[in-house]
């Protein structure tokens, strides 16, 4: 049986926010057309009879396009789950154009919704700022609380950066707060924090001592959303799997992305880089996309991965971790930029999980 | 990786939050479940799964159980 695809759609780039990391860039104007929404849903849907496809609408703010763009996708995607074909919605907002009528649409339609916050208030306000810097944090946490009255699952994407890798402890205590799941994303130089790599850029050994500290408070209190956000890490060093897009062996058989104007990337953070160009969804068949040298090459990855990581004790696990973080290494080949950083973690909750289940 | 889940034995966990995660994780496994299958969601876990000492962590099982969607395994 084949494995389900998540598709990162993009259906626009353009964005009310200005955030100091966004790994987009300087917004634009491209908006998804209707034409490239339903050829994508659809050709990507029927690759097989009964496939599962979800597709996770990021940006960009995804919400700029407007209720009708979505009426509009539900309408694509109604007739093909009747065809028996599993489609299902996720949509990854900065929150601050969120209302009632998005928080219905969401519940009426089953979309699962995913938050971008990066702590309380004067720690998001730090780095998640509006055009004009004004800090964001009061529209996020207002569309939270009108999903939260409408009954909308939703969870929070906490990016890490030098500007809150000190204050974990604070993000924790915020989230315990809020009561919600959450994951912490270490920030990529990539968009527009590449060109500020020394005001965001995480040094030395803080990311992991951030992730670290997670778990030792995990450890004490328990939290469900605390485990939520150490899954990737806990799980695999107990049952030797990996989790996660960033350390599968081939995330190529599980993702893909497509960006506002049709073009077809490896994933979201892929979009706009020409040497992953896949190809077009307009212009190319899924099978001259799926046959596209860069994705036969990425996908080889595993096989290709350079000496230090075939050696690592921890490749079972990592995979090299994300190509495209391998990339800013240097090579896809190579290993991700965060690999110290994902080592020591690993490696440090090894060691604290034998020394909680007594094995030497 | 020296760690081998079906080794570890239960009652010599210490912890009471990672011997429900152990003890959840196996019984998923046991059941045929993948570890993608078992993760929590993205999404706040419904009130029905609670967790805690001496309780079994039915969160362990949300993708299984709970049909909310969510990030799933994707990194942003």
């Amino acid at each position: 049986m084949e494995k389900p695809l998540t598709v990162i759609i993009k259906p626009t780039r353009d964005c009310n926010l200005r955030c100091k990391y966004c790994s987009v860039g300087d917004p634009d104007s491209t908006y998804m057309s209707e034409e490239i929404a339903r050829e994508s849903i659809e050709k990507i849907a029927k690759r097989y009879p009964g496939s599962n496809t979800k597709f996770i609408w990021h940006g960009g703010e995804p919400l700029l396009p407007g209720l009708e763009f979505y009426r509009r996708i539900i309408k694509i995607e109604e007739p093909l789950r009747q065809e028996g074909y599993v489609i299902s919605n996720i949509i990854q907002t900065n929150g601050s154009l969120i209302n009632q009528e998005w928080a219905y649409f969401f519940k009426q339609h089953n979309f699962g919704v995913g938050l971008s916050i990066d702590g309380p208030e004067e720690i998001n306000n730090r780095t998640r700022v509006f055009e004009g810097g004004t800090g964001a944090f009061r529209s996020i946490i207002r569309g939270s609380q009108i999903l939260g009255e409408s009954g909308v699952n939703h969870g929070y994407l906490v990016v890490i950066s030098r500007h809150n890798v000190d204050s974990i402890d604070e993000i924790i205590d915020f989230m315990i707060e809020q009561d919600k799941s959450y994951k912490l994303v270490a920030v990529a130089p990539i968009g527009r924090a590449a060109k500020a790599r020394e005001e965001l850029m995480i040094q030395d050994k803080n990311f992991s001592k951030s992730q670290l500290r997670l778990f030792e408070r995990w450890l004490q209190e328990g939290k469900s959303s605390q485990k939520q956000a150490l899954w990737k890490y806990v799980v695999p060093v107990l049952t030797g799997e990996p989790i996660e897009c960033i350390f599968e062996e081939d995330c190529q058989q599980s993702f893909i992305g497509v960006d506002s104007n049709g073009d077809v990337y490896p994933c979201g953070r892929f979009c706009g880089s020409g040497e992953f160009l896949y190809g077009n969804i307009l212009k190319n068949s899924l099978e001259e996309i799926w046959n596209n040298p860069a994705r036969i090459a990425l996908s080889k990855r595993s096989e290709n991965l350079e000496a230090k990581c075939k050696k690592c004790d921890y490749i079972k696990i990592c995979n090299g971790g994300c190509p495209l973080q391998g990339r800013l290494n240097g090579d896809i080949n190579n290993a991700d930029y965060n690999c110290k950083e994902y080592r020591t973690i690993f490696s440090t909750i090894e060691r604290r999980i034998k020394e909680e289940v007594d094995i030497k | 990786m020296k760690i081998k889940l079906e080794e570890i034995q239960e009652e010599k966990v210490k912890n009471p939050h990672l011997k429900a995660l152990i003890l959840g994780l196996k019984v998923g496994l046991a059941e045929g479940l993948s570890v993608s299958q078992m993760a929590p969601k993205t999404a706040q876990l419904p009130q029905e799964y609670p967790e805690g000492p001496g309780h079994t962590d039915h969160s362990d099982y949300s993708a299984h159980h709970d049909t909310a969607p969510s990030h799933g395994d994707y990194c942003d």
